[in-house]
């Protein structure tokens, strides 16, 4: 059985797409198939009209470094502290120095970890360690983000800030893509909620968009 | 662009060295040990083959002439031959003065001087390379009005089949140890590629290209061939100079000097550090084909 099936949807710069459904339901398979992790064995993603599967190298790594990812399990580095963690994403585009100094401490500011810069991210805590992830993912001004249960290892109190986080990102006019089963988060926050179940998409709030899967 | 990601592997190669010392240090230790046997080789083979050559210069070619030939139309004979470096003319009155103050025997002079002299005429010839030498005095045993051309045959045969055998087996030697030291590098690099695996992946995910990947790898594995081959070189320099100039104070076999000449040295001693520095980069290379695949 495949994990999706059928699914149909339009995504348009600027959107807050949440994408909601039970475990198994193709939520995670279809992140990795928006950051073209994997490949669909049928049917397509396209990016401003762009086939994803038929990106060459380059291009590839062009329309990647457009996306910031949000994990479930935050995957930073243990052996680099929170300033390297997130100076990390600008030395792998090959950034200079200066504007890594001028724009680390910055969104570490903004994801309200300033005073943990010089921290191991074994000693934060979930919500804390999340949000370096966060601010892995905006400190290259990326203009998607996909994050894969982004508060699933949270408690409900840093949950709630993390929401708050992703909708001021959005404000700025980022895309998110955020996959979740916090029913009454997304019900807080009234964006676009996209249904999953069994691989299929049984609702969309909302259907526009820029970003299609078919 | 290209300065900030070498400005930034230099940081991460460095960063994991230190931070994987232990294993940066066993790596440079074996690749240490592995030239030190292999540039030792190459310093026997540059000392057999010194010894071949000196051998060659000093081995002479006597050719004795028949007792009406005439010593003009050999010598012409001689200057025609492409393998003979030098030569000098010996009369038969000269080889008796010789062989009586070999002999240390005054009276053998007046005994059997003149007409009585046994000796012939002869030439000294000096081949221009040892192995050239049994060929050459076939050669001018054909010259018209020789006699016999000798050179003390057996145990310059000897020598060179010697030689000829001692580089086949430092050559077999030396190719099995660079490969041994080719596989060391890529265990060594593959084991801190395990380490920094989920590193790599995500680098992957913040979208890092591939040389992005690899160049803190590569100059990884550089920097331990180098220092560990840098480390062979100078015990190996160390260890050979002084064993030279204690061999200068002794006499040795066919008055054998070791090789001290700088212009044979030099590129013994970059050879290694070149080699050990491009099996280190190599083995990098190697080890991460398959962990760019994501």
């Amino acid at each position: 059985m495949p994990a999706l099936s059928g699914v149909e949807m339009n995504i348009e710069q600027g959107d807050f797409v949440f994408l909601v459904g039970d475990s198994g339901a193709g939520k995670t398979s279809l992140i990795r198939l928006l950051f073209r992790e994997v490949m669909p064995t049928s049917g397509k993603v396209y990016y401003h009209g762009r086939d994803t599967s038929r990106f060459r190298p380059k291009e590839l790594l062009r329309y990647r470094r457009n996306i910031g990812v949000v994990f479930q399990d935050f995957r930073l580095l243990s052996r680099k502290t929170v300033f390297e963690n997130v100076a990390f994403t600008l030395e792998v585009m090959g950034r200079s120095r200066e504007e890594i100094n001028q724009k680390v401490p910055r969104v570490l500011e903004q994801v309200g970890l300033s005073q943990y810069s010089r921290v191991y991210p074994s000693r934060l805590s979930g919500g804390e360690q999340q949000r370096v992830g966060i601010a892995r993912a905006i400190v290259k001004d990326p203009l998607l983000i996909l994050a894969d249960e982004p508060t699933g290892n949270v408690d409900p109190n840093n949950a709630r800030q993390i929401m708050e986080m992703f909708k001021e990102i959005n404000q700025s006019g980022t895309t998110l893509v955020v996959a979740t089963h916090a029913w009454e988060l997304v019900e807080e926050m009234s964006q676009r909620v996209v249904s999953l179940k069994d691989g299929r998409v049984v609702n969309d709030s909302k259907m526009r968009g820029a970003l299609h899967v078919y | 662009m290209f300065i900030n990601l070498l400005r930034y592997s230099l940081r991460q190669c460095f960063q994991s060295l230190f931070r994987n010392l232990g294993l940066s240090l066993a790596a440079a230790g074996v690749i240490a040990v592995t030239l030190l046997v292999l540039g030792s080789f190459l310093l026997v083979a540059v000392n057999t083959d010194r010894l071949v050559q000196q051998m060659g210069s000093e081995v002479e070619i006597g050719v004795f002439l028949e007792e009406d030939a005439s010593s003009q139309e050999v010598e012409n004979h001689l200057n025609q031959l492409a393998g003979v470096q030098d030569f000098s003319f010996i009369s038969r009155e000269e080889a008796l003065e010789m062989m009586a103050e070999d002999l240390r025997d005054e009276d053998l002079l007046q005994d059997i001087e003149g007409e009585h002299n046994p000796l012939p005429d002869a030439f000294r010839v000096q081949a221009r390379e040892a192995e050239e030498v049994p060929h050459l005095a076939a050669q001018l045993e054909e010259i018209p009005g020789v006699e016999e051309a000798n050179y003390g045959g057996e145990l310059l045969e000897g020598v060179l089949r010697i030689t000829r055998w001692i580089n086949v087996a430092l050559l077999g030697g030396g190719i099995l140890l660079a490969a041994a030291a080719v596989f060391l590098i890529l265990t060594t690099v593959r084991l801190s590629l395990l380490y920094r695996s989920e590193e790599i992946s995500i680098m992957k995910y913040l979208g890092a290209s591939n040389w992005f990947v690899r160049l803190p790898f590569l100059l990884e594995g550089m920097i331990i061939g180098w220092s560990g081959t840098l480390v062979a070189v100078i015990l190996l320099a160390l260890g050979y100079y002084y064993l030279a100039s204690s061999a200068e104070q002794i006499e040795m076999l066919f008055a054998w000097q070791p090789a001290t000449d700088p212009a044979v040295l030099y590129p013994v001693w970059l050879g290694l550090l070149a080699a050990g520095t491009i099996i280190g980069g190599l083995g990098s290379l190697w080890s991460l084909r398959k962990f760019l695949k994501v």
